[in-house]
């Protein structure tokens, strides 16, 4: 019994001093100060002045209130959809086209995935050359198709889709290896089972693959979200969130708020808004899976 | 006639494959050809592939004042210093979580689970208060220590580690091996890909790292790479006069990406497709 309790105390140290070296800055530069952005989303602070008053609920009803919030919580759910969705088909496609190729399919792979590595705002400077509405390639291009004038990130109806573009070229070779992993775990003897039993492909992938590569997609399902909630970098290049606060998300607006015109308090709330959407959408998610995740 | 399909079906991959390749490769190939190009040629409709003859002064132009080797060199030194530390203290973290039966984990599991969706914008306006309490704004020591610590990077430890057989573990502690000894002899040695690819993903992010270095950082001596080029890009006024040597720095960042890339690219794939971070 006494033995039991040193050995206890013996493991409760080496627990701390194991987890320590991360504690640390997690509690200084994570835990604490999401709490902290918590208290100050009720204050009205301005970063500057040693004072500030507590004024309750006052920043998230007057943001709820604002037209212009409204549209920006529209372009966050815009554009959280608009590149999750396709970067999980694309990145999934790619992968059962590198898987079936076999051959060369590691050069493929490496195209693929090398935007994933290369710095958001260069590759973001490249594709605003790329869009320029006169002289750009893919304007040029698009005309061969008879698609004229398309004015991308210059235009309030085709900015949000110039990012969205962006984000998910970026992001699929992510996606798609993620899936490669996952499908090299598809049990080889069940496909050919249902082979003999005289499944059609489409009939395999729909009943075998899918069903056993659920839990990457649910995995990716809440990465994609997460990222594309914090995105900022492309569309501080492409149209800092122009024209017009069409391409303005939360962490955009957030951004402005809180280190352009120094509104701390309102910008705490907006950020503390933004948490609640990243835990809802995630919720949603898990939800959603819960009936068709399968784990093995 | 069964072989005959399974060929066609061959070739429809390829053709769609090497169609996606060119398509996501482009605006590299775009990148790369647009920073050897005269002004004239890059404004020039129908726009050409190639230039006549490859301009390097574009690249004279990009690094004359020598300041994207201070950037490349400011990214690269915190990105290393910083992927260290993250490296080495989430891999304690994660063996603790693994290994150790200590009071509280069951806390602690949930709190960094919570702060692996949690945004991290939510932190920034009270950690650059934090930063410049401690006197730490402006300097490179206050990016490294507000960046030491990743969430996901444990979440991938902690995914490989429990994945390591148990009766080689009971093996070590019959033998009489405390913690230290089978973190650094044992789990470590056996986990050598999972340090590897994330040593590589955290040196991408830091080394890519945008919106917070531009918080805390103001002196242009002092940026990293993608604030150097931001600003070079925004810098003269009119957006697009010196086209050529903006696709030229790009290309110069770039490059030690590429090369890091070429060399851990079998690491990093062998990391994710062994599926470490897929936790449910």
């Amino acid at each position: 019994m006494k033995r039991m309790k040193v050995r206890n105390k013996k493991e409760n140290l080496a627990g701390l001093l194991f987890i320590m070296p991360a504690l640390i800055p997690m509690a200084v530069f994570w835990i604490g100060p999401v709490l902290y952005s918590v208290g100050m989303s009720f204050t009205d602070w301005d970063m500057i002045s040693d004072h500030f008053n507590f004024v309750g609920f006052y920043n998230y009803i007057s943001l709820i209130g604002q037209h212009d919030f409204t549209e920006v919580l529209w372009n966050t759910l815009a554009f959280a959809l608009g590149t999750v969705v396709p970067s999980i088909v694309l990145g999934l496609l790619a992968a059962l086209a590198l898987n079936l190729a076999k051959r060369s399919s590691g050069f493929y792979r490496a195209v693929i995935f090398a935007p994933y590595i290369t710095p958001m705002v260069a590759v973001s400077i490249v594709w605003s050359w790329i869009f320029e509405p006169r002289v750009g390639i893919l304007n040029y291009l698009l005309g061969f198709l008879g698609i004229h004038g398309i004015e991308w990130t210059q235009s309030m109806d085709t900015a949000m889709l110039s990012v969205i573009i962006v984000t998910v070229w970026k992001q699929i070779g992510w996606t798609m290896l993620f899936y490669l992993g996952a499908l090299q775990k598809v049990s080889a003897n069940l496909l050919e089972a249902a082979a003999i039993d005289g499944a059609d492909s489409v009939r395999r992938f729909f009943s075998i693959t899918l069903p056993m590569i659920s839990p990457t997609t649910f995995f990716l399902l809440i990465i994609t979200t997460i990222n594309s909630l914090q995105a900022y970098d492309q569309i501080q290049v492409l149209t800092q969130g122009g024209p017009a606060g069409s391409t303005r998300t939360l962490l955009y607006y957030f951004y402005q708020e809180a280190f352009e015109s120094f509104n701390t308090g309102k910008a705490s709330s907006v950020a503390v808004i933004l948490v609640i959407l990243t835990a809802l959408l995630s919720l949603i998610e898990k939800r959603a899976s819960k009936n068709s995740v399968y784990y093995g | 006639m069964r072989r005959k399909q399974v060929k066609w079906k061959h070739i429809w991959i390829h053709v769609c494959l090497a169609a996606a390749g060119i398509i996501v490769a482009f605006p590299f190939l775009w990148m790369l050809t647009n920073s050897i190009k005269t002004k004239d040629e890059i404004w020039q409709m129908p726009p050409k592939l190639m230039p006549k003859a490859a301009q390097w002064v574009n690249y004279q132009d990009a690094l004359a004042d020598g300041m994207f080797y201070k950037y490349m060199w400011n990214s690269s030194y915190t990105a290393v210093i910083t992927t260290a530390i993250v490296l080495v203290n989430s891999a304690l973290f994660a063996y603790a979580l693994v290994n150790i039966k200590f009071y509280g984990k069951k806390i602690l599991v949930i709190i960094i689970t919570l702060t692996y969706i949690m945004p991290v914008a939510a932190t920034y306006i009270p950690s650059y208060i934090i930063v410049s309490k401690l006197g730490l704004m402006n300097t490179h020591l206050g990016y490294i220590l507000s960046s030491s610590v990743s969430i996901f990077n444990i979440f991938f430890f902690w995914t490989t580690f429990s994945q390591i057989n148990d009766s080689i573990l009971d093996a070590a502690r019959v033998d009489g091996a405390g913690h230290w000894t089978i973190f650094t002899r044992i789990v470590s040695p056996m986990s050598v890909s999972s340090y590897v690819t994330l040593g590589i993903l955290s040196f991408i992010g830091n080394y890519n790292n945008y919106l917070w270095p531009s918080l805390i950082i103001k002196d242009k001596e002092k940026y990293f790479v993608s604030m150097g080029l931001r600003t070079f890009f925004s810098s003269d006024g009119a957006y697009g006069m010196q086209w050529g040597a903006i696709m030229a720095a790009c290309c110069v960042i770039i490059f030690p990406l590429l090369i890091l890339f070429f060399f851990g690219q079998k690491w990093i794939i062998k990391g994710i497709t062994n599926d470490a971070a897929v936790k449910e």
